[in-house]
């Protein structure tokens, strides 16, 4: 038995380049960096939870060994967005030798794309004048927020979202590594709960290892309060096969049966709705556009009875119409 | 470039020309900037300065410093990095001078090129501080109070400083738009910089250009790359010189000498830079999706904003899809998507972006039949460009609304009209010397022009421009002196308010 007085994302986050499962090309471009000891500024961009953090710090890592908090300012950019944080700390920061017998320092600004963009002005040069002692690793959800003269100074990276199958082996790994039973329609069940992101899904195979060291597919959705696809099938076909009442109640069942809020139930159900089958494209659209309001209209405080009924009639007669 | 001397770690650090000779591509705005350059050899020439405008990585930097190391000549750079207030602009020019006295050989005098580098980025309009506090802050003997902070008053300094420079000043920056500062009264402070300095254009360097250049650089490092290899570089970075040699030196470094058209291709799937002149990749794809799934897994791959998204798609609806229902159809979703954008300001549980970001995908390819086989040609959303007629327009509206302290409806319903009747020819007869209601509310002369119907190419327009222009810096100049009289309360009030009563 392992013990389970431990986060296993962290205890599984990879220390070096060299542990970095997924997103292979780009990892084989890192341990270049890491092997030469040296690498341009960097600008990694993609979406949450795809790897951007663990890469650059287990890139510094390689470089400093353990001591790499000698020679790192990391800053939460949109903790510090405004241009005299750029002038000061990160000028100041970047201007003073490294310390040790380092070649030089690195900055890593996470969320670089919440820096305003005069703030970004005043990067660009410090980038360049101090790039012999000082390398930057910007992080960004959104490339198109960097001005395009940061890009112009950077080697850029595009995280893409994880495939189904990458999830899949990670989890299977720290599956076997924590002595945990994992059947496969389980793991299908974490990568569906995880959308991608990798650190969802290790914490969801943890709380449900938590309950049970064997895992499964029921464990999994119940655990992570999830509705499963076949059951938010089953509330459209009864939207469209059996009226509004049996659709009523059926919505009823799923709410108490996983614990679910109104809003949880419309986000997972637009998770499924463009996999159902007897919906034509332009209905989806319609649908989301319907589950987006409802879901405005809860969030904003409407009585969630109400609101559900009205998604729940309105779905009855989009479906009857197609 | 094999005279590169230095060692830099950073290639484009290390290959950045030290002489002008080496520079490659934009080869008139080059001329240009040398012909006035050598116009300093016989006095001041009649315009003190020039500001380079051009996208990144295209030498606009290098130049500067280039004809500075070649002639020998002091450089003294300010860029966005450092604050660029009324005082520091003033130091910074002045140090010139000093520098002039210090390090100059008897009888010979040794010239300093002044580099403001980003001008785009100094942030603020063209309002003044008192003379009194740029000195203060100068001597470092500064109440706290006093202290000009960030880039206060740096754009009124630097209109003097181009006014009476003995240096020769570059300016340098990519969007000339931002350096006129957005808002009211752009295009005044667009006239009264472009009588002080001349505009040099730099364009993106061209593609045999861009191979020459990594050619020289991989020879001098010891590398090779193939034909087909470095055609394929040159594409993915239109007219970048930096953004070229930053992926030669990446490349190098994990190829084994020879860089080859895979390692490129490896390159390009790891990721390329974002350029204002592409349309995005992935924009077809998405259009000729027929599933919601498939356009999903292409939104979330296309690394735009939703309200990018929006902008892009319902423009280019109009333009693929034939039938009015199909337009209408999606219009009407998009319209939808942007109407919840905004709620993320108000309620950060509402995940608004999620929805916007669906709904814009799906209304672009499945909202109507598209022929998978024919080319689609997309387009750059018109409304995104500044400065179309009804921008103008509405900027207007603005001001007239505020100047009578009516709401913006009143103002377009019924001021409007009026407007346009004073200045018709036909109902007002000296319509046309007539500022008096456009200086009231702060009007530009376009939007004078506008109101008075007056077409922008006849000469007459030209002359009524200038009238206009001189009579706003002569009521500009009085309200100066009341404002160095009572600063302390008027530098409160935010900019543009200021430049007309």
């Amino acid at each position: 038995m392992s013990a389970m007085d431990e986060l296993w994302v962290e205890k599984h986050r990879p220390r070096s380049v060299n542990e970095i499962k997924g997103q292979p090309s780009i990892v084989s471009r890192l341990r270049a960096y890491a092997d030469n000891g040296t690498f341009p500024h960097l600008m990694l961009a993609g979406p949450p939870g795809t790897g951007k953090t663990t890469a650059a710090m287990a890139l510094t890592r390689d470089i400093y060994g353990d001591e790499f908090r000698n020679n790192l300012l990391e800053m939460n950019a949109s903790d510090e967005r405004k241009l005299e944080s750029i002038r000061t700390k990160v000028k100041n920061f970047a201007r003073t030798s490294p310390y040790g017998n380092a070649p030089f320092k690195i900055i890593f600004l996470d969320e670089a794309d919440a820096l305003t963009n005069d703030a970004q002005g005043a990067l660009r040069r410090i980038m360049e004048q101090h790039a012999a002692t000082c390398r930057f690793i910007l992080s960004c959800n959104y490339s198109s927020k960097i001005i395009e003269p940061i890009q112009s100074r950077c080697a850029v990276f595009r995280f893409r979202p994880l495939a189904n199958d990458q999830v899949e082996t990670q989890i299977k790994f720290v599956a076997e590594s924590e002595e945990v039973e994992l059947d496969q329609d389980a793991c299908e069940a974490i990568v569906r709960v995880s959308l991608g992101d990798l650190r969802k899904a290790i914490t969801a195979l943890q709380v449900a290892a938590a309950v049970n060291k064997k895992v499964t597919r029921e464990l999994v959705y119940e655990t992570t309060a999830t509705a499963p696809p076949e059951v938010l099938h089953q509330y459209l076909l009864a939207c469209r096969e059996d009226g509004f009442h049996a659709a009523r109640r059926r919505l009823k069942e799923i709410l108490n049966n996983f614990g679910l809020a109104g809003t949880d139930f419309i986000n997972q159900l637009h998770r499924t709705l463009y996999d159902v089958d007897f919906l034509t494209e332009p209905a989806k659209l319609e649908l989301t556009r319907l589950m987006a309001e409802i879901d405005f209209r809860l969030v904003e405080g409407g009585g969630e009875q109400l609101q559900l009924d009205s998604l729940t009639a309105h779905i009855s007669t989009v479906l009857k119409n197609i | 470039m094999a005279s590169s001397k230095n060692e830099h770690p950073d290639w484009t650090e290390k290959y950045r020309p030290n002489i002008e000779e080496e520079l490659v591509g934009n080869k008139e705005a080059r001329e240009k900037i040398k012909k006035w350059i050598s116009e300093w050899g016989n006095g001041t020439p009649k315009k003190r300065s020039l500001l380079l405008v051009g996208p990144p990585g295209v030498g606009k930097t290098s130049i500067a410093r280039a004809i500075a190391l070649e002639n020998n000549w002091n450089i003294i750079e300010l860029n966005a990095s450092e604050e660029r207030n009324a005082a520091a602009i003033r130091k910074a020019a002045t140090s010139g001078a000093v520098n002039k006295s210090l390090f100059s050989y008897e009888g010979e005098v040794k010239r300093s090129i002044i580099l403001l580098d980003e001008v785009d980025h100094m942030s603020g309009r063209l309002r003044k501080v008192s003379e009194n506090k740029i000195k203060n802050n100068i001597s470092n003997d500064t109440a706290p109070s006093e202290i000009l902070s960030g880039d206060t008053g740096g754009k009124a300094e630097l209109l003097n400083l181009i006014s009476n420079s003995r240096e020769p000043i570059i300016l340098a920056c990519n969007d000339v738009m931002r350096f006129w500062g957005l808002g009211s009264g752009w295009r005044e402070r667009k006239d009264r910089f472009l009588k002080k300095i001349d505009l040099v254009n730099f364009n993106r360097v061209n593609n045999s250009e861009l191979r020459i250049i990594a050619n020289k650089v991989l020879k001098t490092e010891g590398y090779s790359i193939d034909g087909a290899a470095l055609e394929r570089l040159v594409s993915i970075n239109v007219g970048d010189i930096r953004a070229l040699i930053k992926d030669l030196q990446s490349l190098a470094l994990e190829s084994n000498g020879n860089i080859s058209l895979s390692d490129i291709d490896k390159q390009i799937s790891i990721g390329g830079r974002d350029q204002s002149i592409d349309l995005f990749p992935g924009l077809e794809t998405l259009y000729k999706s027929k599933s919601a799934k498939k356009s999903q897994s292409i939104m979330l791959n296309l690394d735009k904003t939703p309200d990018e998204l929006i902008a892009w798609i319902s423009w280019n609806n109009a333009r693929i899809h034939n039938s009015t229902e199909v337009i209408s159809n999606g219009a009407n979703y998009l319209a939808f998507a942007d109407s919840i954008l905004p709620i993320m300001y108000e309620n950060n549980a509402y995940k608004s972006w999620y929805w916007g970001s669906n709904i814009s995908a799906l209304s672009s390819g499945i909202i109507g039949e598209i022929n998978q086989r024919t080319k689609i040609f997309l387009q750059y959303p018109d409304f995104l460009r500044k400065n179309n007629e009804s921008w103008k327009k509405s900027e207007l509206v603005n001001k007239i609304s505020k100047g009578l302290g009516v709401n913006k409806s009143s103002a377009k319903i019924e001021f409007y009209p009026l407007l346009l009747a004073f200045h018709n020819k036909e109902i007002n007869e000296d319509w046309i010397s007539n500022f008096n209601i456009s200086y009231r509310h702060g009007l530009e002369f376009s939007e004078h022009a506008l109101i008075s119907n007056l077409v922008a190419s006849h000469k007459i327009t030209k002359k009524l421009g200038e009238n206009f222009l001189k009579r706003v810096v002569e009521i500009e100049k009085k309200i100066e002196h009341i404002i160095e009289d009572e600063n302390e309360v008027l530098n409160d009030i935010p900019d543009g308010q200021s430049t007309l009563f």
